[in-house]
């Protein structure tokens, strides 16, 4: 098929070509056809050969072989009507087509059928290729059947189909053995929204607009039975898969545009429902599961169900001219009402206070206020307060947040503009420890640190400058710093900074350049310190010790030039990025992990006249890994801190190796 | 299946060229019968505006350019309602002033430079007159708007290298358009984990809608877990055995933008757990005389290596999510 396919775009391509010289903007009837279309390949070398390619090819693949680019556009001689078709890479892992209609004021659809791939693994001796491809199809379009309606519809349909690394747990206790598989893959899902929305005519004062809306998705797993099969000899673990489930959501959206002060108040209402009802499976006894490689037994559909509230207010408000009153409420409902349920019952019959931990249902809200000042045109001010609470049933505790917020934009001279923010938070929670066994509260078991208590800085600065005509300038600094006080478990602090700075200069007419560089920091803290469970268990990673401290760093470099060496002939353009990161764990035993990754894109294209051009372009690509941590990753660590056995399992996933690839590609293109 | 879509896209597209061979009767003429109106009120208001073609004669270049955009061909062709028929001077305001003094006079004029001296709200609601529906319905009082963020920070109407793109970005690209002000968020695109930006299968408009929206952080859906859910709906359960991080918030344990661990992880595994598991298995354990760390606990996935379906189960043994 994919043979067949590309004979035909290029029957297409000779057709249209053949007497190309004879057309200028080619007319078709009332229409005129503009656009291009590209014809070439690619010649790929790379090292280390095939099986090591993965993380190079990991959502796309080589732009290799033979390659088609096509963008079509008809337009009406009035220029209303529009056809668009646009197609790369047909026949490849990539390809992309989309078609695109409409008229002016009047409607426009589209619709577009794209691929991409997620490469898991090219290592594994007995699977060369351990990934899913993504499939989608996509409609947009709205129509306004007269100046104040629109109706709109979208659909989004995916499927992924492939293979998934996945594992299980061997030994109820210890030595705690994993066991890895491959799990088949064949998801569909579907989105499909439709509404209406209504609005004044553009040349009357706008007063009123509002939308209702549609939303419903469905996800199915596509399989009956629950099967993964362990490489090489396809014996089978039985696994439970994410269950197919639905959600429908209605949404009421509108806008009043008040003449008093200049207001305009905006407001959202949606309601939804998500509910799951696909198979389950048990062993014999609750909490005493069968091994991996023996089928459970049909216990019942699930009949789970929540529902969702959202709602939204806000306003603007200009009681007089410099000075705009900002102020909004939002509250978001999470109902689950499954409880009792009787399959959960069964479920949770060993272990009861369980299900009040996790079939919770939790509300949040929040309010602002804000007040903008002008003082003139070069100079604003900015204060604000938002209040955050959630508060969640079943004793799973309450959070309340309050956090002021200045800024500034400040426009000294023409040629330069900043902009500074900074905001404080403090975050009170309550029920945060979580134990299970409420009549003994030392017998905690989690820390459930996004609802605990939390002192956090948040600093944003962006600076543009434009010091002379041809160059732009700009930079970003931000930090922030989350303190979770008030636990002796888990997380502590959580910080980090980057700064970044991009170029552009334009020396001459016929010289673009631009360059950037971008570091971020990370850290976060937490207490190797455990509780003590009440089996009396006890432990800590091996080398962890009073505080467990992750860092992580990121740098990246970024270039652009745009160079027309010859006039309406000859163009050059290379862009490139270059990042690299460090994570240290700070562990004498867990090497710390590096990464770096590069992709360099140069192309020379030469005008043969107003419509033929040649194209020449070369792409390097790098990435690699620090082999220590790459040798943790597969072989583990002994007690002394040598590297344990090889273990090919672990090549099923998540696992790239270092690969270098050069590709050269050649182009002819036709632009009418 | 091929064989299904490229019969399907024929298909589509044959009917569209019919459809756009149509006409729509009934919207024509009630714009006729609604412009007349509105024209008789514009005469009453012409005073002070020229005509397109006398911003023409001066501003060829803009002129040529303005006019191949989907706004120039109604403002310049095919004007719906008075205000349109104004042309270059439905966004500038009345240009006599500035035509009777040789160019040098700018009063009346709306400029949207950085150097002129109309306000940046001003500026923005020149545009908002007509494109304050759909996605820019809470335009007004969203973050972008608050920072003072104008209009044409990141679109071109007429001049700049973006005029031939898809929504007329200034940069061309919605990344380079957003990278102005993200640059750590755009930048992530580069890390080892990230979703496909830089292999140009999403952008930074597929999550967010930065004209303004009802949720934090300018996402394109009422909470962040049903914006993951869009194209991740294998995760929304409910589930029997839920995982309370999980329900609340995918931004609890994943970094959408990048990060340096598998699935877009904040941290690896075994760090990331114990942020809020402070109870933990003893790590070592024995083989014959043998004291070894767990290296299933370092290697691979580590925690989710056997709590594989950590983000729910729906199998009544999956209390841990070993199932």
């Amino acid at each position: 098929m994919k043979g067949k396919i590309r004979v035909l775009f290029l029957t297409i391509m000779f057709i249209s070509l053949s007497c190309a010289d004879g057309f200028a903007e080619l007319e078709v009837g009332d229409y005129t056809l503009g656009g291009y279309i590209s014809m070439g390949g690619g010649w790929l070398s790379d090292q280390p050969r095939f099986m090591n390619r993965g993380y190079l090819k990991r959502y796309l693949p080589f732009p290799q072989g033979f390659l088609v680019n096509m963008d079509l556009k008809l337009k009406s001689k009035d220029g209303l009507t529009y056809y668009r078709f646009y197609m790369s890479q047909p026949g490849l892992r990539d390809q992309d087509f989309l078609l695109q209609a409409g008229k002016l004021g009047v409607y426009h659809a589209e619709i577009e059928y794209d691929e991409l791939q997620h490469l898991y693994c090219t290592v594994n001796p007995f699977f060369n290729r351990i990934g899913i491809q993504v499939q989608r199809l996509r409609f947009d379009g709205y129509y306004m059947p007269t100046p104040n309606l629109v109706i709109f519809a979208e659909d989004q349909f995916l499927k992924r189909t492939g293979w998934q690394p996945g594992s299980y747990v061997t030994g109820p206790e210890n030595p705690y053995n994993f066991t890895t598989y491959l799990r088949p893959i064949n998801y569909k899902q579907n989105d499909v929204k439709v509404g209406v929305e209504y609005d004044q005519p553009t040349d009357q004062e706008s007063v009123f607009q509002g939308r209702v809306s549609y939303h419903l998705s469905t996800f199915d797993n596509g399989q009956d039975t629950v099967i993964g099969r362990q490489p090489p000899v396809g014996s089978l673990a039985y696994v439970s898969l994410p269950p197919g489930n639905m959600a429908n959501y209605i949404t009421a959206e509108g806008a009043l545009n008040l003449k008093s002060h200049k207001t305009r108040i905006t407001g959202s209402m949606s309601y939804g429902w998500l509910s799951q009802d696909d198979a389950v499976y048990e062993g014999t006894t609750p909490f005493a599961p069968p091994p991996f490689t023996v089928p459970g037994r049909f216990a019942g559909l699930a009949g789970l169900s929540v529902t969702t509230f959202n709602a939204y207010i806000a306003g603007i408000t200009r009681p007089i001219p410099p000075l705009a009153l900002r102020y909004s409420y939002s509250a978001y409902n999470y109902s689950n009402n499954n409880t009792a349920n009787e399959i959960l019952r069964r479920a949770f019959v060993a272990e009861p206070t369980l299900l009040n931990a996790e079939q919770y249902s939790y509300f949040r809200q929040s309010a602002k206020f804000g007040a903008d000042y002008r003082v003139n045109k070069n100079l604003a001010f900015t204060v604000g307060y938002t209040w955050k609470g959630v508060s969640r049933t079943e004793g799973q505790g309450s959070t309340s947040s309050h956090s002021p917020q200045v800024g500034m934009k400040w426009v000294p001279t023409n040629w330069l503009s900043l902009l500074a923010n900074y905001a404080f938070t403090a975050r009170t929670g309550s029920n945060f420890l979580w134990s299970e066994s409420p009549a003994d509260p030392t017998a905690v078991l989690t820390y459930k640190y996004y609802a605990g208590n939390l002192i956090r800085n948040n600093v944003n600065f962006i600076a543009e400058v434009y010091p002379v005509n041809t160059v732009t300038c700009s930079f970003n600094f931000s930090f922030y710093n989350d303190n979770f006080t008030d636990s002796t478990f888990g997380i502590q602090n959580d910080q980090g900074w980057s700064v970044g700075a991009d170029v552009s200069w334009r020396p001459h007419d016929r010289v673009a350049l631009s360059f950037g560089y971008d570091h971020q920091q990370l850290q976060t803290k937490a207490l190797a310190i455990t509780a003590p469970f009440p089996s009396g268990e006890t432990g800590v990673v091996t080398g962890d010790t009073g505080t467990l401290t992750t860092s992580d760093a990121y740098n990246t470099f970024a270039a652009r030039a745009d160079i027309k060496l010859i006039p309406k002939k000859l163009d050059l353009t290379t862009r490139g990025s270059y990042s690299f990161s460090n994570s240290n764990f700070h562990n004498s035993i867990i090497p710390n992990l590096n990464e770096y990754y590069a992709d360099i894109r140069t192309y020379l294209t030469y005008q043969l006249n107003e419509h033929w051009a040649c194209r020449a372009g070369y792409i390097f690509q790098v990435f690699g890994m620090s082999s220590d941590y790459q040798r943790l990753y597969l072989q583990g660590i002994t007690a002394a801190g040598a590297p344990g056995s090889p273990q090919t399992f672990n090549t099923l996933g998540g696992f790239y190796t270092n690969a270098t690839a050069h590709i050269l590609q050649g182009f002819v293109q036709y632009k009418f | 299946m091929r064989k299904i879509i490229v019969t399907t896209a024929t298909l589509v597209f044959v009917a569209l060229v019919l459809i756009g061979f149509s006409k729509a009767p009934a919207a024509k003429e009630e714009n006729n019968k609604g412009a007349k109106e509105e024209h008789e009120k514009a005469e009453k208001k012409n005073e002070g505006y020229v005509s397109t073609e006398t911003c023409q004669g001066c501003h060829s270049d803009v002129y040529d350019r303005f006019k191949k955009t989907a706004m120039g061909t109604l403002f310049l062709r095919h004007p719906r309602t008075a205000m349109e028929k104004h042309g270059c001077e439905t966004c500038h305001g009345p240009a006599s002033k500035h035509v009777s003094s040789g160019g040098k006079s700018f009063e009346g004029l709306v400029r949207f430079t950085k150097e002129g001296p109309t306000p940046v709200s001003e500026n923005n609601d020149v545009c908002l007159r007509c494109h304050q529906k759909r996605h820019r319905l809470f335009w007004s009082g969203s973050v972008h708007s608050v920072q003072g963020l104008a209009c044409i920070s990141c679109h071109v109407v007429h001049t700049g290298p973006g005029i031939t793109s898809r929504y007329q970005l200034a940069n061309i690209t919605v990344e380079d358009t957003c990278l102005t002000c993200h640059k750590e968020q755009v930048r992530a695109e580069n890390k080892f984990s990230h979703h496909p930006l830089r292999e140009g299968k999403m952008n930074c408009a597929s999550c967010h809608n930065p004209h303004g929206t009802t949720s934090p952080k300018l996402i394109k859906a009422i909470s962040t877990n049903e914006l993951c859910f869009n194209c991740h709906a294998q995760y929304r359960g409910p589930f029997i055995f839920q995982h309370p991080p999980v329900m609340e918030d995918c931004f609890n344990c994943h970094q959408p933008h990048g990060t340096a661990y598998p699935t877009l992880l904040k941290q690896p595994p075994i760090r990331l757990c114990r942020n809020c598991h402070i109870t933990f298995h003893n790590l070592k354990f024995t083989i014959g005389n043998t004291t070894q760390i767990r290296a299933n606990m370092m290697v691979g996935t580590g925690c989710i290596n056997c709590h594989r379906n950590i983000h729910g189960s729906n199998n009544i043994n999956g209390n841990l999510f070993f199932r």
